[in-house]
């Protein structure tokens, strides 16, 4: 019989390039063989840990723990030889370190944050000598393959120098706790090693243990190794030459390929069954603890935070319009605290009342999203601004007692400089060891594996280009999508064996991790001791710090994380709380906006460019059917366009009932009372978790699992196992098959993009907020939205023209007026116009953009371009080129017109030396009779678009209306005068462009003209015939059918065709 | 004084339709570069009028029904080049070739002929036009042709002109005025400059010869007045002909067949005199000597020889080629040689006091003839591992004494053991037992296998069609008739496979 092998020693892709098989690939290898064990050793990490270990318990594999420490002191690793040319890196050799007990896990981690924090920057780094001995308990020392410390001495001097590299490992880790590793990869060198560690085995009385190095789980995947192994080194497979391995033996092996291997040696077998009988720890034992708040002598968590509850209920309940509901969110908030202190999460609340304290101290806008808004807590401490009494929502939603987990609060703040202010409180309140963001790990996807693999196999830069360009064009996936049709449409002839193998090799790379990025705002944060619990390690960004697993990793074994995103119309939200009071004299609180008819009426009629998250194509074509009256119409409104709802065929029926052409029904009488308010149409998770409570009496933990298995994206498998039991709870309920079916398909299109209740009420508040804004400052709406772009849906371009159409006047780019940002101005009839900042100036460099500010503050205006490039001189010849182009220096003094300007900064831009600058005498007219024409207005708007991205004067098909006119094309604003079903001619200027996932190969184009924007929807055929012209096409003329229902008006195409209306490069903003 | 300008443009596909009329009505593209890689360089207007453009792939080429793509064809380019030359060589002694202000000159022939004193001999430049498009026409190549006093306006003209439109003829003094409404891409500014004229909304060179040209020095520099002077035709041109290159060539025929080599080299002596004499008289030596030897069966038979450094030294440069003659005779008579040196600065070779006394380079070449003589070319040299983990992986470089140094770290191991490679490897037959070889029968032996360590696993370059797997095992062999065991290197081509003893250890 055979006996078991436990694999002690592989790697999986997650050491960054050095190995080729996702840690979940490794463990169904090692369950497919029998294995009853395995170790992960990653490169410096437990980048793979979590994955590995979820897997492995599933399938009832032992997960061991462990990584390959990069040792200093320890010699170099094993490299090519000296006359392969290769650059010899000289990378410190690597310990494999298992973990015996918790205490061992704990000094690993604490090992790598050590030497990874003590760099400066994101790099691998290496232990010291004297923090291997610090942190040497409760680990097991294998004595490593080609990478290890064993192999290099014996290559480097001899067995004297191998023997006395095991003998400082053994005096590090104890003579129990060091073993002589031994491994097989049917090569010669490896052998003639592997005899001299025998015989110090031998001298120095140690015990050996097999194992086989693991890369990859299969053969078949050397392959992805030696691609790795090109990137990694920057080369070519051709000239990667002895850097390549030898073989494909580094797979996983069963017990009985390793005992014909290991023949003469059974013991070195046998032993790692032995070593792993001695592995006790686990993942799941972590002992993670979440973070304790610093209260007052004698006060307890407890305590202080029910003092800061009632205090916040007093005042968000206590004034004139809510005091009725003061008693009812008394109680609640009671309620709530009870549990909180019950389950022993007090202290993270008043961590993130401590944080959203600090932002508004420090006057950073910020707001609670996600399922806290379920909770009078969170209201009440001022983390979420919508109010669970008044909204009659679900707290369990948030937290209840039987799940388990830790609640999961969502901060968003506006992007930028506010928000890393923010983040670096936190690591300032908790210490570098005690809070970090969580990672993102960076896979190969489409365009990136196409690049790379192209690169590894030789391809020159413009056959890469071409190639990677092709990758992942739109979300849409149609028959004809596949990569070989996209290979064959750019060119390339699949057939072709490095061609074929080029596709397969990207294929293959598919979400094999890249490298560790950081996640947009996710913080584990951990009572000063995150660094016992995960290796912290330094993200690229300076002063951030980064732990090795991502948020999903985090969620499994439970470590808690605080998300503070960055939202870009919470920027615009602050900046019009400045603007507004500044320019319009109105005060304005963003907690206390009116509800007004006249914002709804805006957004019954999808007049909503540049509004919060009611913006897209989509959700413009719904609002008319959907026609919000009250703010729970724009939560739904908010919930409604996303893929679940779309998919899961929920949309269309709530919109029927909405407008009364269907009757209001309930799958299940005793679902009434949960789907009331969505007219019987299941849209929030908080109504799928109530869904299957009530009709498949799922448990509180049950529901819970259910609930995670819908939020995450890797949880297919979990959804399926679910899902017969959701089946069979409705069963034993007597629900009828088609209503099971229904109830499924309602809560498994969830898998995707599921939606809470009270995540769309957070961002349903900032969407009337942006609407508010927009429908009464248009001005200062338009202005902050341009000036933290890119945001939303639309080009600045097409927000520019928005506004115009609404009657606001905007101002060119001028030298003499504009700042960086945009600006406010007032006209003289008291109206207030936007004066477009410098930072539209294509190139111009912000710090360019500054100077200018400054210099015109302190010494008035320019009198001339030789006064502006004496006076900034920082400015050089293409920023003045550029200025001119776009008619920002047609105020200085003798330019006439642009050309004028450009006529005379080609000449300012060679400037005399510093020497004879002040001698020569300043002019206002030199060389003003410049001998060029004129731009003609087609010139200017090329210009415009060219150099700004925008044009602030007529819109490009203004121009050709008339002639338009007599061809019989219709403007946007006469197609909606036209009856449905009517043929029709537009054309216009292709803003948008979408190929949404679950619109079956359709597309949708966003056309606009002077007078508004068009809908235009693409038949997958008519994208067959015309696929160059739909995908590239800047102007185009559309024939077809009118779609003309409830006021929402389409254009069903026909025919395409390219309309030549002026060569300017207008970019539209293509949706994948 | 007048020069004719005459321009081929898509040179590439009007070389390969010049000889192929058949297919002048086809729509055609011209792709170089190797497959997968290939790219349209070239098509006619058939084709373009089908949509082929310039950097297309074949297989976007061929989704355009019926275009018919032909690999380019450099040869033949050139020996068009050569025969237009030749051309306008017979009408005009000056002639210059105009590549060096073209990005894309390959793909493009431009040549000015002095035409300064063939109206009495040809006639009016018309009429030398008219003759040289007679004789472009039998080609079977269209060209723009422009007559014009100022080369550079020429220049600038024909690249505007279609290639099949008549014949510019700019009279002497308006050379502005015709230049006027050109664009100014005629005069080939380059993207810099391209981009400020846009700017500046100068389209024409009338627009830009308008410009105040101090003013445009002050902006543009020197460059300014350069395209200044091209748009108002002021620019002046030096005329560069194109001077008969420096060859050295002899050539001898026999009035009877010769078929001893020993007579030949009676023959070749005085002819490399000769060529050693012309080198020397432009102080240069000989760099390589190429013998060309007509045989009586209309074949030619070609050797050549390269001395390790250029070399005047007759003696040696004739016993290379005796050498080589004889590693390499011409396998019948012999009716005629023609021999041809390629030209070098001498080397001087400046030996070091104390430099260790090297082989004289001359004797060294001659010895390493004399060897590549008996063992084949290629053979000889210096064998230079390849990076890699393939077999056999080594190049043979030229061999260069070097100073002796030691072997580097990694070429010492404590265990190293000499294996002579048999070349060609013996096919085996080999039998295994419990997965390990136990009888190979090889060159009619039959070996019993006492030992077998192994197997060695390699295996590579499995991106591209030299894929190879190998599995090796290090044997000792027996036999019954033989005492000694043989102690050999088994290998098993996992691609081909096939077994073979490729070694013997010593």
């Amino acid at each position: 019989m055979t006996e078991p092998y436990v694999e002690l020693h592989a790697a999986s892709a997650f050491s960054f390039l050095e190995a080729a098989s996702l840690p979940e690939n490794l463990v169904e290898q090692a369950a497919s063989l029998d294995m009853p064990a395995m170790a992960l050793l990653d490169r410096n990490g437990f980048y793979g840990s979590p994955r590995f270990h979820a897997m492995a318990q599933k399938l009832k594999v032992r997960p061991h723990v462990g990584a390959e420490i990069a040792a200093l002191d320890f010699g170099k690793r094993i490299v090519p030889p000296l006359w392969t040319g290769h650059e010899r890196t000289g990378e410190p050799v690597r310990i494999p370190l298992l973990c015996k007990s918790r205490a061992g896990y704990q000094n690993l981690c604490q090992l790598i944050t050590r030497f990874k924090l003590r760099e400066e920057t994101k790099t691998e780094g290496a232990a010291r000598l004297d923090e291997l001995e610090e942190f040497a308990d409760g680990l097991i020392c294998l004595t490593g393959g080609d990478e290890g410390p064993l192999a290099s001495a014996l290559v480097r001097s001899g067995e004297e120098e191998g023997r006395r590299t095991v003998e400082r490992l053994v005096s590090i880790y104890g003579r129990e706790n060091v073993y002589i590793e031994l491994q097989r990869h049917q090569e010669r060198q490896e052998e003639w090693r592997n005899q001299a560690a025998l015989r110090i085995a031998d001298s120095l009385k140690l015990p050996v243990v097999a194992t086989n190095g693991v890369r990859y789980a299969v053969q078949y995947d050397r392959e992805i190794l030696d691609v790795f192994t090109s990137i990694r080194h920057g080369l070519d497979l051709s000239h990667a030459g002895r850097l390549l391995s030898m073989n494909a033996q580094r797979h996983l092996r069963s017990a009985k390929e390793m005992q014909n291997l290991f023949s003469d040696l059974p013991h070195a077998l046998e032993r790692t069954a032995e070593i792993s009988q001695r592995l006790d720890f686990a993942l799941d034992n972590l002992g993670y603890e979440f973070p304790r708040y610093p209260v007052g002598e004698g006060d307890t968590m407890e305590r202080f935070l029910r003092q800061r509850v009632m205090e916040g209920v007093r005042t968000r309940y206590g004034h004139q319009g809510k005091r009725s509901m003061l008693a009812k969110a008394t109680a609640q908030a009671q309620r709530e605290l009870a549990l909180i202190e019950q389950l022993g999460f007090a202290g993270y609340f008043l961590i993130v009342w401590d944080i959203v304290h600090y932002c508004k101290r420090n006057d950073i806008l910020i707001q609670g999203r996600g399922s806290a808004a379920n909770s009078v807590v969170c209201y009440a401490l001022e983390i979420t601004a919508i109010d669970p009494i008044a909204m009659d929502l679900l707290f369990e939603r948030f937290l209840s007692e039987s799940r388990g987990e830790w609640p999961d609060i969502d901060l968003d703040l506006p992007s930028g400089d506010k928000r890393e202010q923010a983040i670096q409180y936190v690591y300032q309140r908790y210490g570098e060891l005690g809070a970090a963001m969580t990672a993102n790990v960076i896979t190969y996807r489409g365009k990136s594996a196409a690049r790379e693999v192209g690169k590894a196999l030789g391809f020159d830069a413009a056959t890469l280009s071409q190639l990677s360009s092709l990758v992942g064009h739109w979300e849409w996936r149609g028959p004809n999508d596949t990569m070989d049709h996209q290979f064959r449409h750019a060119g390339f002839d699949i057939a072709h064996p490095r061609i074929a193998k080029y596709l397969e090799l990207c294929l293959r790379l598919q979400d094999m991790p890249r490298h560790l990025g950081q996640h947009s705002g996710g913080m584990v944060i951990c009572q000063g001791q995150l660094d016992h619990v995960v290796p912290i390690e330094r993200a690229s960004m300076p002063g951030r710090t980064v732990v090795q697993w991502d948020k999903e990793d985090c969620a499994d074994l439970g470590l808690i994380k605080v998300d503070l995103l960055g939202l870009g119309m919470m920027a615009v939200m602050k900046d019009c709380l400045e603007l507004i009071p500044k320019h319009y004299g109105d005060p304005v609180d963003l907690a206390q906006l009116p509800q007004e008819e006249d914002i709804y009426k805006v957004l019954q009629q999808a007049d909503t460019v540049g509004m919060f998250q009611v913006e897209s194509r989509a959700q413009m074509a719904s609002l008319p059917r959907n026609k919000p009256t009250r703010f729970y119409d724009i939560v739904v409104q908010v919930a409604i366009i996303r893929p679940g709802p779309i998919v899961g065929k929920m949309m269309h029926p709530y919109m029927r009932r909405r407008q009364g052409k269907e009757e209001v029904t309930y799958p299940h009488d005793d679902l009434k009372p949960v789907l009331e308010r969505t007219l019987g149409v299941p849209l929030f998770q908080e109504q799928l978790l109530r869904i299957a409570m009530i009709a498949a009496n799922f448990s509180g933990a049950e529901a819970e699992e259910l609930r995670r298995a819908v939020g995450m994206r890797r949880s297919m498998q979990r959804m399926r196992d679910l899902e017969v039991k959701l089946r069979a709870g409705m069963t034993v309920n007597k629900i009828p098959a088609a209503t099971q079916e229904q109830i499924v398909q309602s809560i498994s299109s969830f898998a995707l993009y599921g939606f809470p209740e009270s995540h769309a009420a957070s961002f349903a508040l900032i969407a009337y907020a942006s609407a508010y804004f927009k429908v009464r400052y248009l001005a200062a709406f338009t202005c902050a939205l341009l000036n933290n772009q890119p945001m939303g849906f639309y080009m600045p371009a097409v927000i520019v023209k928005d506004a115009q159409r609404h009657d606001l006047k905007v101002r060119c780019i001028d030298i003499q007026k504009s700042d960086w940002s945009c600006t406010l101005e007032h006209e003289s009839d008291d109206s207030v116009s936007l004066r477009l900042g410098l930072m539209y100036a294509k190139g111009l460099r912000q710090s360019s953009g500054l100077a200018i500010e400054d210099e015109r503050r302190r010494s008035g205006g320019f009198l001339s371009v030789e006064d502006l490039t004496r006076r900034v001189l920082s400015l050089n010849k293409k920023e003045l080129t550029q200025l001119s182009t776009v008619g920002a220096l047609n105020s200085l003094g003798a330019v006439g017109h642009r050309r004028d300007a450009l006529w005379q900064v080609e000449q300012a831009g060679k400037p005399v030396g510093p020497l004879l600058r002040a001698a020569e005498p300043l002019t206002t007219t030199k060389s003003a009779d410049s001998p060029l024409v004129k731009m003609t207005t087609e010139e200017r708007l090329v210009a415009d678009y060219a150099g700004t991205g925008l044009t602030v004067g007529n819109h490009p098909m203004a121009y050709r209306r008339a002639e338009m006119q007599r061809q019989r094309i219709c403007s946007a604003r006469e197609l909606r005068s036209l009856k449905d079903g009517s043929y029709v001619r537009t054309a216009g200027c292709v803003i948008a462009r979408q190929r949404p996932g679950t619109a079956m190969g359709f597309i949708f184009l966003s056309m606009e003209d002077e007078t508004g924007i068009s809908n235009i929807i693409i038949h997958p055929d008519l994208y067959e015939r015309e696929r160059i012209l739909v995908s590239t096409g800047r102007f185009l003329l559309i024939e077809g059918k009118l779609q003309n229902e409830d006021t929402v008006v389409h254009v069903k195409a026909h025919r395409v065709e390219r309309l030549s209306v002026s060569e300017i490069e207008v970019h539209s903003h293509d949706f994948h | 004084m007048s020069y004719l300008c005459i321009r081929v443009p898509e040179f590439p596909v009007q070389t390969l339709l010049s000889l192929r009329p058949q297919m002048r009505r086809q729509p055609i593209a011209v792709l170089e570069h190797e497959p997968p890689l290939e790219r349209v360089c070239s098509m006619n207007a058939r084709a373009f009028q089908q949509g082929v453009r310039h950097g297309m792939t074949r297989v976007e080429m061929e989704n355009i029904a019926d275009i018919t793509g032909l690999r380019r064809s450099v040869n033949e380019e050139q020996s068009l080049r050569d025969a237009l030359m030749a051309l306008s060589g017979q009408l005009t002694p000056r002639l210059e070739e105009m590549s060096s202000d073209y990005v894309c000159s390959d793909y493009v022939c431009s040549i000015v002929l002095d035409l300064a004193g063939t109206e009495r001999l040809i006639g009016s430049p018309v009429e030398v036009t008219r003759r040289l498009q007679q004789q472009l026409k039998v080609l079977n190549i269209e060209a723009a042709a422009c007559v014009c006093d100022h080369v550079p306006t020429a220049l600038a003209m024909v690249r505007t002109l279609r290639s099949d439109s008549v014949p510019a003829l700019i009279p002497s003094g308006q050379e502005r005025s015709s230049l006027a409404p050109l664009p100014v891409s005629a005069i080939e500014p380059d993207t810099e400059q391209a981009e400020t004229f846009r700017l500046w909304g100068i389209r024409t060179l009338g627009q830009l010869a308008a410009l105040p040209i101090d003013e445009l020095v002050s902006r543009m520099g020197q460059s300014g007045k350069r395209l200044h002077e091209l748009a108002t035709g002021t620019h002046r041109h030096h005329f560069r002909p194109l001077e008969p290159t420096f060859s050295l060539q002899a050539q001898v025929a026999f009035e009877e067949p010769i078929e001893l080599i020993d007579s030949l080299l009676f023959v070749l002596g005085p002819m490399l005199d000769r060529l050693i004499a012309l080198a020397t008289a432009k102080a240069l030596a000989l760099l390589s000597v190429q013998l060309t030897l007509k045989l009586d069966t209309a074949m030619v038979h070609t050797i050549s020889v390269r001395p390790a450094l250029p070399s005047t030294d007759r003696k040696f440069l004739l016993k290379l080629l005796q050498l080589e003659l004889a590693a390499h005779p011409p396998g019948s008579a012999v009716i005629g040689l023609e021999l041809t040196a390629e030209p070098a600065p001498p080397s001087r070779v400046q030996g070091g006091l104390f430099a260790p006394q090297l082989p004289d380079v001359s004797r060294l070449d001659v010895t390493l003839a004399r060897i590549q003589s008996i063992v084949g070319e290629g053979n000889v040299g210096s064998a230079q591992l390849k990076d890699s983990h393939a077999p056999e992986q080594f190049d043979i470089v030229p061999f260069r004494v070097q100073p002796a140094k030691s072997l580097p770290d990694d070429l010492l191991s404590p265990v190293r053991m000499a294996c002579r490679r048999l070349r060609p490897p013996w096919p085996a037959r080999v039998t295994k037992e419990a997965s390990r070889p136990s009888h190979v029968v090889c060159e009619h032996r039959h070996f019993r296998v006492k030992h077998a360590y192994g197997p060695w696993y390699s295996s590579g370059d499995w991106w591209n069609s030299d894929i190879w797997a190998r599995e090796e095992w290090e044997v000792i062999l027996r036999t019954e008739s033989a005492p000694m065991p043989l102690h050999a290197l088994l290998v098993h081509d996992l691609v081909a496979q096939a077994w073979r003893l490729e070694g013997v250890y010593d």
